[in-house]
């Protein structure tokens, strides 16, 4: 009997292991499903599509922006600006963080795209580096761009990152 | 657990009188075989749970910190156009060290001066764990550098076409999309842009010097969209390839010997290459 059991224990065992190798897609993390939960979270708080990639964790229930300019300092100081590190090594200085509409942070990035309504709020959050620009893609041929400065902005309800730009 | 295993089949030997020398004859074949299988079988299963495919430590030069020497392997077409197209398969990307991507380029380019707008999937290993996702870029005249970041891709996205579309919809805006997928989805518009675009490109680019893994991707139904606002499908090969190693690329089939564009094939050396 007790062999039975030994058995059918083992047989069980490696059902299980295969079922989820199986179900469990190759590449599949249990951190990325835990950033689409955080997605799934913020998108449930906006009055617009969830755009943009989870940074600031929303800390403000209500009004216009869901979280303060502490919350943006405390993401920066873990979170380096996206096209790379800074050339020294050393944190970026903060230049500006502010709460201003979509509108006019596409009008201080020379008219670039910020994909929200105009009115909607965003953070713009402007940085000293010099930064590399190891994550920037570029077409063959081409330079990688070059500035001291670097601008985050972040969808001002969701705390999505929404892009990063740098100056010519 | 191989001792226990051991002292199991230990003690059905040595019990005898309980069961039938037959059935236990079985009992010592069916454990035998359950312990050969777990023990062969554990390494197989667990790999590629949570980590990409074995073979991602081959070294490369695709640039660093300090360096700008990113690997492409790129087919592109020259003259005025309006827009391009392209659908492109989105078997998985891992982003090693740094970056790998699977796009399509709209741009101006002569002498040192490049403008742009760019459009695909992305891993990147500083953003989301590496995990894949949309994005979009362009360098405008006069407008810097930016990089928007689309959605991740959804488990039901990968193995299926991407659809990437540019064009110009007034004189300084052009339109950027990716549908076709099931979950994931980009739309947005490239504003203040007035570059007169002369360069088609797609392909796949990537940087840092280990890691990263690219399966094979095509980019089929390849079109360009005239002055006059008139798509067609590409009908020649443009200019030779650009590939740097380990980026690897080549006509699957011949947009000459094709009606619908043909299909360029891209991914990194190594695993699924």
């Amino acid at each position: 009997m007790r062999v039975k059991l030994v058995v059918a224990g083992l047989f069980i065992v490696i059902c299980s292991l295969i079922a989820a190798k199986l179900l469990i897609p190759a590449g599949a993390s249990a951190s990325k499903s835990g950033e689409q939960t955080s997605r799934a979270l913020n998108h449930a708080t906006t009055s617009h599509p969830a755009l943009g990639i989870p940074a600031i964790k929303p800390t403000i229930a209500e009004g216009s922006q869901h979280f303060t300019i502490a919350d943006v300092k405390a993401h920066l100081k873990t979170h380096p600006f996206p096209s790379g590190p800074t050339t020294s090594g050393k944190p970026a200085r903060i230049l500006t963080i502010a709460f201003i509409t979509s509108k006019e942070a596409s009008t201080r990035m020379h008219g670039g795209s910020v994909e929200l309504a105009d009115t909607d709020q965003v953070c713009y959050v402007e940085l000293y580096g010099p930064f590399t620009m190891k994550y920037a893609s570029v077409p063959p041929g081409a330079s990688l761009p070059v500035s001291a400065t670097g601008v985050e902005v972040f969808d001002g309800l969701t705390g999505n990152l929404l892009l990063w730009w740098v100056p010519s | 657990m191989r001792k226990a295993t051991f002292q199991i089949l230990q003690r059905s030997i040595v019990q005898p009188g309980r069961v039938s020398s037959k059935r236990k004859q079985t009992y010592k074949g069916v454990l035998l075989f359950s312990f050969l299988i777990t023990v062969l079988a554990l390494p197989l299963i667990f790999q590629g749970i949570t980590s990409p495919p074995a073979n991602a430590e081959a070294l490369y030069s695709c640039g660093s910190r300090t360096s700008t020497n990113h690997c492409y392997a790129v087919q592109n077409w020259s003259g005025g156009v309006n827009g391009s197209r392209t659908h492109i398969f989105t078997n998985q990307l891992f982003p090693g060290d740094c970056f790998v991507t699977d796009e399509m380029w709209l741009g101006y380019q002569s002498g040192n001066t490049n403008y742009w707008v760019e459009a695909g999937e992305v891993a990147n290993d500083a953003i989301g764990q590496g995990s894949e996702l949309l994005f979009w870029a362009d360098q405008r005249p006069g407008g810097g550098y930016t990089n928007h970041f689309g959605q991740y891709l959804s488990n039901s996205d990968f193995g299926k076409y991407s659809d990437i579309d540019i064009h110009r919809i007034s004189s300084n805006q052009f339109s950027v999309s990716i549908t076709g997928l099931p979950v994931a989805s980009l739309s947005d518009t490239s504003k203040s842009n007035s570059m007169n675009p002369n360069l088609i490109g797609m392909g796949l680019e990537m940087c840092g010097s280990t890691g990263a893994i690219a399966p094979k991707n095509g980019y089929a139904y390849n079109q360009w969209e005239s002055l006059s606002n008139a798509w067609s499908y590409q009908n020649n090969n443009g200019y030779p390839g650009i590939q740097t190693y380990p980026a690897y690329g080549h006509w699957t089939v011949d947009p000459q010997h094709s009606s619908t564009g043909g299909q360029w094939t891209t991914c990194i050396q190594g695993n699924g290459c």
